[in-house]
């Protein structure tokens, strides 16, 4: 029953040109990625594409390793004395130098400037860090959060790390989420009509009056729907990631430094890279569940994917509605997509030390955005089969 | 022979006067055929409006009015982070472009076109009717996106006026060639992530766009729409609906 | 009035659907009889106007119809095969939507749309959603939206198709009243439907109209072409293969009736009987037999 539903999805024209599209649509950004990369010397050339990555590369180099406090203490030092000397080439010579990690350091010391940073204030780095994170997480969601951040905060390994890769050196962290969106959306899209389109034409009434029964066949065009949701974002994902470590190679730069200096956990980008691509299946797989749910309950395939689209769509509008509120934050990560969006996601969780709370208990985004679709995901699926089950035709 | 030989020659020839009587019968029948027949009582176009106001127009003016206030909203919240204004402006024209697709050709999906097509009042002048509707509905949206950027007018031009009129173009050609609804409601949707992604990526790349090629993907769109539009009015294509092939 | 069809034909590419047509309609119930595929409904939407024919015309009191436009349409009444509405749409809604795209005037059309649910028995459902009547209820919704502007011309396309025994013999009578000084053309594979109420019939096979009379016209054609004959049950299958079989009965004891349509008594023991339109139907359309009838 699974495989002749499996055949069924896949010999509909619409689900392959779907499918090719999802491949197109990552490809497509993988391209964005790697060919739209820019990089400008001080001796006024400019590179384009993997000419840029390789003129990263070399500039990046010499930032590679650890960075301790002293490091950072000697490396500003040296900024001093070229500002000493040189005046305003200082700002470009140190970006050149640190030109992973700047907005960290600038968030930490809370200045506009690099030549604002002093020696002394560089090799506080770690520490200032600490008391910035307590500081904003206590501004944003209370004592309870802090705590839990600084809790998070205590297993992180110091100092941080830094090597050229795709972390810092391509802007994998803001076109994947989108080809993964991507990925969700044509899953959505596919999966809309699996069980509506039947009811409407009157297809069910025959098909549930068979040998096999409703059950068997609702647990068959379920399971078929999700393998195939599933397989497509393995596809998908891996095209991208592969072709991304091809070029780029893997990257352990601490997730500090490539990110933001509020990221709570020891991890480096290619934890953060599986975080990634953990939230987005467990998204996409939610986003499957919750659509096939509607489309058991519902007659018109239309309706469904209006329903499903709006509800994919609705983290992307959370976020600029209601900005930087709990209720908002609350709500997207509570969705079947939350894990996923445009400018929203698990990544932009990982950066920003976004905190769930209720009264004293208080949660990091990021688990939310793990724990929530892994919920639903079943919960929906099982919903859906429920809906299935008890539906009779008009 | 000129003509007015031949007017004199015709003069002079033996014919039999018109016999009044016979005229006066004749006027007589065509009068009383005349007001026997059925009388054919106008219908302007303001009251096809109206009539149709309740079954099809105040429906999509609802789900638009709807949009507008979603629009209204997201873009007030967006206001204080300029970056995110051209994504969301670009969202709401793409919205705008999706939000009359449902109401497309529903008379064919429900099987009520044959019905339609055979009642006294023409399928062209009804079909113009519910696409004015919709598009004023949609030039109010539009509208509403536009004047909440508060960019000028070459951000209206690549962020709202573009997507819009290229959501709507793809989307009404996937309705009458790829399969209905489904299909230009999933290709919109598709288009519409597309453009808000690299709004929201690369908007002043975007604004870099010479403003000839802009405007002129935008006139492409129009005449798409148009040639459309211009099928739908005339009806195009029934014979393949009802089932003919060639 | 009358209404002249003149050599009207419709093609699609190489398939003619309609082969030079020509027929004239005149006030009374006209029925249109004639196998799947024949081109009933094809011929009924050129009448209407739905489709465009390739060639020919129709001329309502000598004026062509496609230049009348909408005088001719506003004439019209058209029940098609498939009937279709809007899912949100109750009787109500649907009467009151056909009456404005028919030009009827408010007052007029609720006067018109009252004294038909009371003549098809909608008065109780007018409140309710159409989907969820059953099908001979949305069958005479169907024939109130036909009938709404008081048309001159009543095209039906199997318009009792979902219809109980009771409902039809109703609306046979109805047709029946409503032809006085109109014309009203149905389609239909329910011989009987036609065979009680139609004063003229066109029988129409492979796009062309190969018969066209009255009931007792058309029936000379199987005059004395009709028989019965009892026979045992094992003799069936023969039976079956050999003569074109109308209708077959259980007459216990082993034997069954049979009536068949056939150039002479084929089985042993036929009497002549009487000829119906089926077996007319039959008669005409005996080189159509089913792959299973064999």
């Amino acid at each position: 029953m699974y495989k002749l539903e499996m055949k069924r999805l896949l010999k509909t024209r619409s689900t392959r040109i779907l499918m090719a599209v999802a491949l197109l649509v990552t490809l497509i950004f993988w391209c964005i990625n790697v060919f739209d990369a820019y990089y400008y010397s001080n001796d006024g050339k400019s590179y384009h594409g993997l000419d840029a990555m390789q003129m990263r590369r070399i500039v990046a180099e010499s930032a590679e390793g650890e960075w301790t406090p002293e490091r950072l203490r000697d490396v500003f030092t040296q900024v001093a004395e070229v500002n000493a000397n040189y005046g305003a080439a200082a700002d470009g010579a140190a970006a050149d130098y640190t030109l992973t990690f700047m907005r960290s350091l600038l968030q930490v010391c809370d200045v506009q400037y690099v030549n604002e940073i002093t020696p002394e204030m560089a090799a506080q780095y770690y520490t200032l860090r600490k008391a910035r994170i307590e500081e904003a997480t206590t501004l944003n969601y209370g004592p309870a959060a802090a705590e839990a951040a600084l809790k998070l905060d205590e297993n992180m390994a110091e100092p941080f790390y830094y090597e050229f890769g795709f972390g810092t050196g391509s802007d994998t962290a803001s076109t994947l989420p989108v080809s993964l969106f991507a990925v969700a959306i044509v899953c959505s899209i596919i999966c809309a009509p699996v069980f509506a389109s039947d009811y409407s034409t009157g297809a069910d009434d025959i098909q549930r009056c068979t040998r096999c029964g409703c059950k068997r066949l609702g647990k068959a065009k379920l399971l078929a729907a999700m393998t195939l949701s599933t397989a497509l974002y393995f596809v998908c994902a891996a095209v991208f990631v592969a072709l991304t470590l091809a070029v780029y190679g893997d990257d352990k730069t601490s997730a500090q430094l490539a990110l933001d200096a509020l990221v709570l956990i020891d991890i480096d980008m290619n934890g953060v890279l599986v975080l990634m691509l953990i939230a987005g299946l467990l998204s996409v797989l939610a986003m499957t569940a919750f659509t096939l749910w509607l489309s058991a309950r519902m007659r018109s395939s239309v309706a469904v994917l209006a329903i499903a689209l709006a509800v994919a769509i609705a983290p992307t509008f959370l976020v600029i509605l209601l900005r930087d509120s709990a209720l908002g934050d609350w709500l997207r990560l509570l969705l079947p997509g939350g894990g996923l969006g445009l400018g929203t996601g698990m990544i932009v969780d990982i950066q920003v030390g976004k905190f769930l709370t209720l009264g004293p208990v208080a949660i990091w985004t990021p688990f939310a955005a793990l724990a929530v679709p892994a919920l639903e995901a079943p919960a929906f699926a099982l919903l859906a089969r429920r809906a299935y089950v008890r539906h009779e035709g008009a | 022979m000129k003509s007015v030989d031949i007017i004199s020659t015709l003069r002079s020839l033996p014919a039999p006067e018109p016999d009044a009587g016979r005229m006066r019968r004749t006027l007589r029948l065509c009068r009383a055929e005349y007001r026997a027949r059925r009388p054919l009582r106008r219908v302007g176009a303001w009251e096809l409006m109206r009539r149709q106001l309740r079954f099809t127009i105040l429906p999509v003016w609802a789900l638009q009015g709807a949009l507008l206030l979603f629009i209204c909203l997201a873009l007030g919240a967006a206001r204080p982070a300029e970056e995110l204004i051209p994504a969301s402006a670009s969202l709401a024209a793409e919205l705008a472009a999706l939000t009359a697709l449902p109401f497309h050709s529903r008379a064919r999906r429900y099987g009520m076109e044959e019905v339609e097509a055979a009642a006294r009042l023409s399928r062209a002048k009804l079909t113009l009717a519910r696409l004015g509707a919709a598009a004023v509905g949609d030039a109010v949206c539009v509208a509403a996106a536009a004047l909440l950027s508060g960019g000028g007018w070459y951000v209206t031009l690549v962020f709202v006026a573009t997507p819009f009129l290229l959501t709507t173009a793809v989307s009404l050609a996937a309705l009458s060639r790829a399969g209905g609804v489904y299909s230009a409601i999933c290709l919109g949707a598709l288009m519409a992530l597309g453009y808000y992604a690299a709004a929201a990526s690369w908007s002043f790349d975007m604004l870099r766009i010479s403003p000839l090629l802009a405007a002129g993907i935008c006139l492409a769109a129009i005449a798409a729409i148009a040639v459309e539009m211009y099928a739908e009015i005339r009806g195009n294509g029934m014979e393949k609906r009802l089932g003919y092939e060639y | 009035m009358n209404i002249e069809i003149q050599n009207l034909t419709k093609k699609f590419g190489k398939k003619t659907a309609v082969d030079s047509v020509s027929l004239t309609l005149t006030p009374g119930v006209w029925g249109l009889i004639g196998a799947n595929g024949a081109g009933k409904t094809t011929l009924m939407r050129m009448l209407v106007g739905i489709l465009t024919p390739t060639s020919g015309r129709v001329l309502c009191d000598g004026a062509d119809t496609r230049e009348m436009g909408e005088a001719w349409r506003d004439m019209l009444g058209y029940l098609p095969q498939s009937f279709g509405y809007y899912p949100e749409f109750s009787v109500a809604d649907y009467l009151d939507y056909m009456a404005a795209l028919k030009g009827l005037e408010k007052k007029a059309a609720r006067r018109k749309i009252a004294e038909l649910c009371e003549i098809l028995s909608l008065t109780r459902v007018y409140k309710n959603k159409i989907k969820k009547l059953s099908g001979g209820t949305q069958r005479r919704v169907g024939i109130a939206q036909a009938m709404l502007n008081d048309p001159r011309v009543l095209i039906l396309d199997e318009p009792t198709s979902g219809l109980d025994p009771g409902e039809r013999v109703r609306f046979r009578n109805l047709l029946s009243e409503f032809a006085r000084g109109r014309i009203v053309l149905i389609s239909t594979h329910i011989v009987s439907d036609v065979e009680y109420i139609a004063a003229e019939n066109a029988v129409m096979k492979a796009g062309r109209i190969i018969d066209a009379g009255t009931t007792a016209e058309l029936l000379r054609a199987v005059e004395g072409r009709v028989f019965t004959a009892r026979i045992p049950e094992r003799e069936l299958e023969r039976a079956e293969s050999a003569v074109r079989v109308v209708s077959l009965k259980n007459e216990g004891g082993g034997e069954t009736l049979v009536r068949y349509v056939a150039e002479g008594p084929l089985l042993p023991g036929s009497d002549f009987a009487e000829p119906r339109l089926e077996d007319l139907y039959l008669w005409l359309f005996r080189d159509e037999r089913r792959q299973d009838d064999v």
